[in-house]
């Protein structure tokens, strides 16, 4: 019962951009659910639109964003049928976002404990002194450590790592059902980037949180995420669990950003590169926005409509000659 | 002889503000207009002593604020170290300062490609004039058809079409801005190349493009490489010797598969099981640290650096600053309690 309900379903979503120089298809027919609890890793290189399909979410897209097509449905209701009102009292409440840089998402002049407080004041029914009090729980909870001392501190007085946990205290500060971390730990050291992650992941397993996690880094999708989307040039290319992603790509595209990423054994000679750039999202496309990179191109590849095969239960493909 | 040796490199920046800030700041304290104190010095790099060999590339990893850029920067003479010698091509130019060192002729021997493409070109820049500039200002070369040709040539190395030559920076992606700042750095055929981060802006499907290109320079002309970055698993594929610094110390040195293999210091043990691994058979139990890095600012000359976040920490460490010792294997660790251990990584065959 729970798989036909999910916490979020992105329906066949289309998005572009009318900029001066044409209309940019950033998103075309973009498919996925998310379950309850469950974490959900989104990869793909940059301008893969994985950064764009977060802010549809959270509807907190550019003014010269228009979506074409589809809907997203969150909790058994579509998003685009709330009012602007209750869009708002939805977001940070229901839905949460980590963004890349903490430092930059913080307000600079403001100590960290105001800052979390107007969130707790804002979404919760904790009220004068009470706030104060859940504001240093949540400190805690994100391990900072000597929270009373912190919580008078300003941003720049804390380390990368430690704003990213700030953020991680405001973001859960109301038990939201689904966080959105967009590329959490990038910048950061690897030490620091296992514990935020780690505290991330603790955070989900404790509220029963869904989290989708933006990255770059297959690493790090492969080691916290449940399942996997690999998004190309606004396409979703790949859906399928970790384990069996990584044991058996089916996307061209997939094995290569696998073969492409360094790790522990692999010989440069045998680090492979993926030939060509992202396509211009102006022009007019073909059907497979990959096919000019494929090295196992065949003629009907170019022709409409995209092939969204289903390998085995749960393992999608948008290629109509899977690996 | 080395191609390159520091001696005992050291680099205090002071927190004391110069100037007429300085006199206020010292009238605060209590102290003369022009006192200096020596308190209040921030130690980015803490008496370092490292060799390249001519040819030979090595690796220099940390965490952000450990001093591997300072100690990049130091050699790269675009700062000057507080004392201690760097020996180049067997002459001690550490004590140039930086600003007279431009003119000097071993400016062309030792180059850099700086973190941020987008950063570090000049957005004014036409790609030509970007390699050109190099070969103008230190190669002795003037404008005309030869200056045309070289840089033709240089931008085929890094394989950069012709077309690019009068593009600027903005209109070029962020591969071919890398591309662009190997070809301004290899212009003068340096015998030493600084390589601060060159690839960690950069798409996994970018970086190992220029890795590869990086390595192929690197046969082709002989340099050796200094290369700077913060993961292991980009270091392991260029680099046959690496550096591992904390707090403006290097804690672990020796043969990058050794290290790997077996690594004595504890930081360099979590640093190591940190990084995130796609193969579930290469992850390695996971090192956590607890506490948080201490002050660079006036560091106890008798702690170890590592005390605060170190899981094995004792007594001993707190009172004995420990020095690096040499072990089997060509490794030298700065621990009084070096791990026996050995890592697996590599050693199992991947399922496929």
């Amino acid at each position: 019962m729970e798989s036909r309900n999910p916490l979020l379903a992105v329906d066949n979503l289309s998005l572009e951009f009318r900029t001066r120089t044409g209309v940019v298809k950033a998103l075309e027919n973009v498919s996925f659910e998310i379950k309850k609890g469950e974490t959900v890793g989104v990869v793909g290189e940059s301008g893969s639109g994985k950064s764009v399909m977060s802010y549809a979410i959270m509807g907190i897209s550019d003014p010269a964003a228009r979506i074409t097509s589809g809907r997203i449905v969150f909790g058994g209701i579509s998003l685009f049928e709330k009012s602007g009102q209750e869009l708002q009292e939805m977001r940070g409440r229901e839905i949460s976002m980590i963004f890349q840089s903490p430092r930059t998402a913080l307000n600079p002049i403001r100590t960290i404990g105001s800052q979390l407080e107007d969130v707790i004041y804002r979404h919760s029914s904790f009220r004068g002194r009470q706030i104060r009090g859940r504001a240093l729980d949540l400190l805690n909870q994100v391990h900072i450590p000597d929270p009373e001392k912190r919580y008078r501190a300003y941003p720049f007085e804390l380390s990368g790592g430690m704003c990213q946990r700030v953020m991680i205290a405001i973001a859960i500060s109301s038990n939201p059902w689904l966080l959105i971390a967009d590329e959490p730990v990038t910048g950061l050291d690897v030490t620091t980037q296992a514990s935020i992650m780690d505290l991330i992941k603790d955070a989900a397993r404790e509220r029963n949180m869904g989290t989708i996690l933006i990255t770059h880094d297959l690493g790090l999708a492969a080691e916290y995420c449940d399942r996997i989307i690999v998004m190309h040039s606004g396409h979703v290319v790949e859906v399928a669990d970790t384990e069996r992603l990584f044991m058996r790509p089916r996307h061209p595209y997939t094995a290569k950003l696998i073969g492409a990423t360094p790790n522990a054994s692999r010989d440069l000679a045998e680090l492979s590169s993926i030939p060509g750039n992202l396509p211009d999202l102006r022009a007019e496309l073909p059907a497979c926005r990959y096919s000019e990179r494929c090295e196992h191109l065949k003629e009907d590849c170019l022709e409409p409509p995209l092939p969204r095969l289903e390998t085995e239960a749960g393992h999608l493909v948008a290629c109509r000659y899977p690996l | 002889m080395a191609l390159l040796q520091t001696v005992d490199l050291l680099k205090k920046f002071p927190i004391r503000p110069s100037g007429a800030m300085g006199r206020v700041w010292n009238s605060l304290r209590g102290m003369g207009a022009d006192e200096r104190d020596e308190a209040g010095y921030l130690h980015a790099v803490d008496g370092v002593t490292f060799t390249i060999e001519a040819g030979e590339s090595v690796g220099l990893v940390g965490e952000s604020g450990c001093g591997k850029s300072t100690l990049a920067r130091l050699i790269a003479r675009l700062q000057d170290p507080t004392s201690g010698a760097i020996a180049f091509e067997g002459r001690n130019i550490g004590g140039i300062p930086a600003s007279r060192f431009i003119q000097g002729e071993k400016r062309r021997k030792i180059q850099m490609v700086f973190q941020d493409p987008t950063e570090s070109l000049n957005p004014g820049f036409t790609t030509f004039r970007a390699v050109a500039d190099p070969l103008l200002r230190l190669g002795g070369m003037r404008s005309g058809p030869e200056l045309r040709k070289r840089v033709e040539e240089l931008c085929a190395l890094v394989g950069l079409a012709p077309e690019f030559l009068t593009r600027y920076p903005h209109q070029l992606s962020g591969g071919q801005k890398a591309r662009v700042g190997i070809a301004r750095a290899i212009a003068l055929e340096p015998s030493l190349l600084i390589l601060d981060e060159p690839t960690s802006a950069l798409d996994v499907s970018v970086q190992a493009v220029i890795l590869h290109l990086l390595e192929d320079l690197k046969n082709r002309l002989g340099m050796s490489y200094l290369f700077v970055s913060h993961d292991l698993n980009v270091v392991r594929l260029l680099c046959q010797r690496v550096l591992v610094m904390y707090l403006g110390k290097i804690v672990e040195a020796g043969p990058t598969r050794e290290i790997l293999r077996h690594p004595r210091h504890p930081y360099t043990r979590a640093l190591l099981s940190a990084i995130p691994a796609i193969n579930t058979n290469e992850r390695t139990e996971r090192v956590r640290l607890t506490g948080e890095p201490m002050s660079p600012i006036d560091p106890s000359p008798h702690l170890c650096r590592f005390y605060s976040r170190c899981p094995q920490r004792e007594e001993r460490c707190r009172v004995e600053m420990p020095m690096l010792t040499p072990y089997p294997g060509g490794i030298e660790a700065a621990c009084h309690f070096p791990s026996e251990k050995r890592e697996n990584i590599g050693t199992q065959t991947t399922v496929s």
